[in-house]
């Protein structure tokens, strides 16, 4: 009973939605074929964002969230170091972050999140 | 002749206004404006010349627009092999943070290609610079978290993160202890594996940290001799 309601709100849509590069079309078919490691964590991501994600709210200090960093570090970087910096990144997602913010890329409005500090994945090649 | 230096004087106090009023988009249409009568005169060599244009790229980097600015570069410089040229489109590139590229453009001024070089985490470069104040080293941040979980990242002066850190694997290390203690089997994999998880992430973490203070740092040192500003 308790994994139906887990896995109620999943919604399974056949792309990944926001990848790093969005030139780059990349389907579950082609992520598991090429990478299998990868693949799997990029599906615990999305049913985390199906279920956990939803329940829980709008909690996150930073854009983009700490689900949206991870999956997309894992993506750009590899699931070794995609999965170091989202350790780190769940690490500094604490109420105390914003005293930080111009370490990083400043605080920015988030339509429907409001006020989040900027940490694009980017910033970490 | 005065009525156009006249003139081409004002506009260029003009647009040197809307930069310092803080309005760098339209003082670049002026500065363009300058530039324009200037090569249509055909003084696209003057001293005038090179002189606006450093302006014009000013006021793109003010816009934040570098790449911008290297389109206007290309468009507006008419000697793509001086050394003006090369300093400035290097400058261009560095803000976009492309110090490899910026090094390559720079090659033969010693001082700018050591100012790329410190970026790149070149020692020699310092040799010419100087060594900026306040670097720390992100192998020190490592060793310490791995001794401490947080510890790092305190040494990074980011002591809230390093408490938190603190926190998470604190708690999760008693976990994987009580689990152990009570043998309990399937407890000591989630916890084990939640532990590994944050503690090396901490430990990265800590590195990344320093690492990112170091190039903050640096690029504050080194901007001092960038051509622009």
């Amino acid at each position: 009973m308790g994994l139906i309601l887990l896995l109620g709100p999943l919604r399974f849509t056949p792309d990944l939605p926001d990848l790093p590069r969005t030139e780059r079309t990349i389907g579950w078919d082609d992520v598991f074929a090429s990478d299998p490691i990868t693949g799997t964590l990029l599906l615990l991501w999305k049913l985390y964002r199906g279920s956990v994600s939803q329940i829980q709210g709008e909690v996150c200090n930073f854009h983009p969230s700490c689900s949206v960093f991870g999956a997309r570090a894992i993506a750009e970087y590899g699931p070794l170091r995609g999965l170091l910096l989202s350790s780190d990144r769940l690490q500094r997602c604490h109420p105390g972050a914003y005293s930080y913010a111009e370490q990083y890329g400043g605080v920015v409005f988030v339509e429907g999140r409001g006020y989040k500090i900027y940490d694009p994945v980017e910033d970490y090649r | 002749m005065m009525v156009l230096l006249a003139s081409l004087d004002s506009l260029l106090m003009f647009a040197r206004d809307l930069y310092l009023e803080g309005d760098p988009y339209r003082a670049i249409l002026e500065y363009k404006r300058v530039l324009y009568t200037l090569r249509i005169e055909g003084r696209d060599t003057d001293t005038l010349y090179s002189y606006v244009l450093r302006r014009m790229l000013e006021a793109y980097v003010a816009l934040g627009d570098p790449m911008g600015g290297m389109r206007a570069l290309e468009y507006w410089a008419t000697d793509h092999t001086g050394r003006d040229y090369r300093r400035y489109l290097g400058t261009l590139m560095f803000l976009m943070r492309d110090y490899g590229q910026a090094r390559r453009v720079w090659r033969g001024d010693d001082t700018l290609e050591a100012v790329a070089g410190a970026m790149l985490g070149d020692g020699k470069a310092y040799d010419l610079l100087g060594r900026p104040p306040g670097l720390k080293s992100p192998a020190v941040a490592a060793a310490l978290s791995a001794l401490i979980p947080g510890l790092g990242k305190a040494y990074a002066g980011r002591w809230k993160d390093g408490l938190y850190s603190f926190a998470i694997n604190s708690s999760l290390a008693l976990g994987l202890y009580l689990a152990a203690r009570d043998d309990s089997k399937p407890r000591m994999a989630v916890y084990g594996l939640a532990f590994a998880y944050f503690y090396l992430g901490n430990i990265y973490g800590s590195y990344v940290a320093v690492r990112k203070m170091n190039e903050r740092i640096t690029l504050e040192y080194v901007s001092r001799w960038l051509p622009l500003f």
